[in-house]
């Protein structure tokens, strides 16, 4: 989903070492094409393990290292255990929504 | 203690979610609340995960067995391999900039560590045992 510059990807699935690769693909594709202003949309996602932070922690670098950034919204419950407990607030910013994660990249 | 639950699928990750499924149905007839459960799926999906990728690297393909049981003040989880042992000593907390210029390895059994009491291993002629045991509070929901 496209809004101006701004990609937003939404994940439904668990984010686990069986989904991530495809979930990896999908967003290097996105990059490829030129989309390196990202938004990962995860209210959706039920389950996250150290497999999905290396999905994020990759597209991360792949969108900052073409000029753009990756943002994540949505993050809740024990997926936000999860990724306060591995430290990534500290480089990655987040929002409640996605609205607000594209919102803040025309700040 | 009470019975075992017991399940045994092929090391890949198309079973990892299998796995999870098991175990929450077993925390959920534990009657562990809903952070708990999702601690040890946590805890089992990474060690599994470790399994799956490097258990039984250069190895014809093997299984892996998650076995569980509880009582009114724990409960333990047993994941056994058939493959190469691998103690998953406690790491440092993963430092995520580290990660940023290095490989972004280490959170996965930082996270056993993190979401269960006690973690022990056993590597015998027959097969690598990881021990997960998750002290379960007051027997009051």
């Amino acid at each position: 989903m496209q809004h101006n510059d701004v990609t937003v990807v939404r994940i439904v699935d668990d984010l686990d070492a069986a989904t991530s690769e495809e979930a990896t693909a999908y967003l290097d594709a996105e990059i490829d094409v030129g989309h390196t202003n990202l938004v990962i949309e995860l209210g959706d996602v039920a389950y996250m393990s150290s497999a999905g932070l290396r999905v994020i922690l990759s597209t991360m670098q792949g969108a900052r290292q073409q000029g753009g950034d990756l943002r994540l919204a949505g993050a809740e419950g024990h997926v936000r255990r999860v990724l306060d407990m591995s430290g990534f607030f500290r480089f990655i910013q987040e929002f409640p929504t996605a609205g607000e994660a594209v919102a803040s990249y025309s700040r | 203690m009470a019975d075992k639950l017991q399940i045994a699928l092929p090391a890949e990750t198309a079973s990892l979610l299998t796995i999870r499924r098991f175990v929450e149905a077993a925390c959920s007839q534990a009657g562990l609340d809903d952070e708990a459960s999702y601690d040890i799926k946590l805890a089992v999906d990474e060690a599994c995960m470790n399994i799956v990728e490097h258990g039984y690297a250069g190895l014809d393909p093997g299984s892996i067995v998650v076995s569980l049981q509880y009582g009114a003040r724990k409960l333990v989880v047993r994941i056994t391999d058939f493959g190469h042992p691998f103690e998953p000593s406690e790491p440092p907390e993963p430092d995520p900039e580290a990660a940023l210029v290095g490989k972004p390895g280490g959170f996965g059994i930082y996270f056993i560590y993190r979401s269960v009491d006690s973690v022990s291993y056993e590597a015998t002629g027959s097969g690598n045992t990881l021990t997960l045991v998750k002290d379960l509070g007051s027997s009051e929901k």
